[in-house]
């Protein structure tokens, strides 16, 4: 009876769905499965007792010679997983229209196996198709960089959320006093909206918080950020400049929304905003300490007649 | 909470044990990874799984460690976990490119497991069964505690790497039944000396 169970063990192995191939101590075909020949397209019959790279010039040589090596020296298994290496035979994807995936994912196991008596003299590898796992992974990993990216804006003007906004100040302050670079920040407001919505409907309020959010985000270089801080209120944070380079810019976006030009009902309607600009200083000794001078700034401005750019003064240099 | 105890001679063996596995692995990964490894005698310590955890905690918070782990059963069944630290040697700028790769440190964790526990268990003639190594995701976090799970052995090993020192901690969980046999491994060395 058992023998005859014992017989049955190649037709055994030549039907699970995974993969099986032995080589030899000079890495050549010593068994192939079925698995093996119906996904590389190659029969057990033209591979048994050829080197396996002879047969398949496209294997990474250097690095399953050295896997064997493994096998062979330590006496026990060594692995590989699609993360580190996505496949090691090239076989065509059996999801190829769900996957996007040309080739089959594969996580090898190489085990040490005794045909002799003593040393390890033969390596079985299992290869496993693991393209179904890859494809959750690669799904779930896009799902979380979106829900990751929607967790970050504003859903009325897409700029940065609060939220965001705050982490993103706390980054770049610990960075500014970690190697003491510049930093300055620019705290903007639209100036009269609440007329403007009481005027022209909380609708076109919206429309010009959306307009002037896009075109900020056209406006400011690639290492700033800009977020809704408040209602009508924006924060654009700008590594790497100083007060009056921050002044700058902030009198570029000034002008900028100076420009911008609304439609309302066939009536054209212009805005303008304030801005108070602080440049980073080791008075403050936390990032809130900037922002509320960036505020006060920007309050400053309001004071001032409005549509006008006000820089925070450091002590003693007020005049 | 019952702990397998081991006595201090016990603890010695074991220590031998460790000295033998780790030998073998420098070896090996130094023939079979090319990697200049220099490792010091580790220092065995048998905790609760409770301390360990929080052990892995404090190493995983640490900036660029990394975390691998390899199941084993059949015979002695656990978990080992290993953390990379991937510190560069004092006075060294570590720039871009970490130390190793996750390969690299895959089949570290894959060479290191199976020659300690190759040489803790070779009195017992037992044959283990590995599952692949993998990275332990830092965002899903640390491991919890499972009722059964009552003992680990810690080993601090520092290997050197291309002139950097990486100080790697293998971590080694076990159910208590399992901690027995570790027991009988070590008690079997210590008969036939």
């Amino acid at each position: 009876m058992a023998r005859d169970l014992d017989n049955l063990i190649p037709d055994i192995l030549d039907r699970i769905d995974v993969g099986v191939l032995v080589l030899d101590r000079e890495l050549r075909v010593r068994h192939w499965n079925r698995f093996m020949a119906a996904h590389t397209g190659r029969r057990a019959d033209e591979l048994l007792g050829r080197e396996v790279f002879a047969a398949f010039p496209e294997l990474p040589e250097a690095w399953l010679r050295r896997k064997c090596a493994m096998v062979f020296t330590l006496g026990q298994s060594a692995f590989s997983g699609w993360q580190q290496r996505p496949y090691l035979f090239p076989c065509k994807s059996r999801l190829p229209l769900t996957a996007g995936l040309k080739h089959m994912r594969q996580d090898c196991t190489f085990l040490p196996l005794k045909v002799g008596r003593g040393e390890v003299d033969h390596v079985c590898v299992v290869i496993t198709d693991v393209t179904e796992v890859a494809v959750y992974q690669q799904q779930l990993k896009k799902a979380l960089a979106e829900i990751e990216e929607l967790s970050a804006r504003d859903g009325l003007t897409g700029v940065f959320n609060r939220r965001r906004l705050d982490e993103l100040l706390e980054l770049e302050f610990s960075r500014h006093k970690r190697y003491s670079s510049c930093l300055a920040l620019a705290l903007l407001d639209i100036d009269h909206f609440k007329s403007l919505n009481d005027t022209h409907g909380h609708q076109f309020g919206d429309e010009v918080l959306r307009g002037l959010a896009r075109s900020m985000e056209q406006t400011v270089r690639v290492t700033d950020s800009v977020g809704r801080y408040g209602g009508e209120e924006f924060l654009i944070i700008m590594p790497g400049i100083d007060g009056e380079q921050g002044v700058a810019a902030a009198e570029r976006f000034r002008r900028l929304v100076e420009g911008l030009s609304f439609v309302h009902e066939g009536e054209e309607v212009r805005i303008t905003v304030s801005i108070g600009v602080c440049e980073v200083r080791p008075r403050h000794a936390a990032a809130a300490d900037a922002v509320g001078d960036a505020d006060a700034a920007l309050y400053d401005a309001k004071d001032r007649g409005r549509n006008l750019v006000v820089l925070v003064r450091d002590r003693g240099e007020e005049g | 909470m019952s702990v397998v105890e081991f006595n201090a001679d016990q603890i010695d063996a074991l220590q031998e044990l460790a000295n033998i596995g780790m030998g073998r692995t420098a070896n090996a990964l130094s023939q079979l990874l090319g990697l200049e490894v220099r490792l010091n005698i580790p220092q065995v310590e048998l905790v609760s799984v409770e301390k360990l955890l929080n052990t892995m905690k404090e190493r995983m918070a640490i900036e660029d460690a990394v975390a691998t782990r390899q199941a084993f059963s059949d015979g002695v069944d656990g978990e080992a976990l290993l953390i990379f630290e991937n510190r560069p040697e004092q006075g060294q700028q570590l720039e871009g490119e970490p130390l190793l790769s996750d390969e690299q440190m895959l089949e570290i964790t894959n060479i290191m497991v199976g020659a300690f526990l190759g040489s803790l268990l070779e009195p017992l003639n037992a044959e283990l069964y590995f599952s692949p190594p993998a990275l332990v995701d830092a965002a899903v976090g640390a491991p919890e505690a499972q009722p059964g799970w009552e003992a680990a052995l810690i080993l601090d090993i520092e290997m050197g790497t291309h002139g950097h020192m990486d100080n790697c901690k293998l971590m080694l969980v076990f159910p208590e039944g399992s901690l027995q046999k570790i027991r009988l491994a070590v008690d079997k060395l210590l008969e036939d000396l």
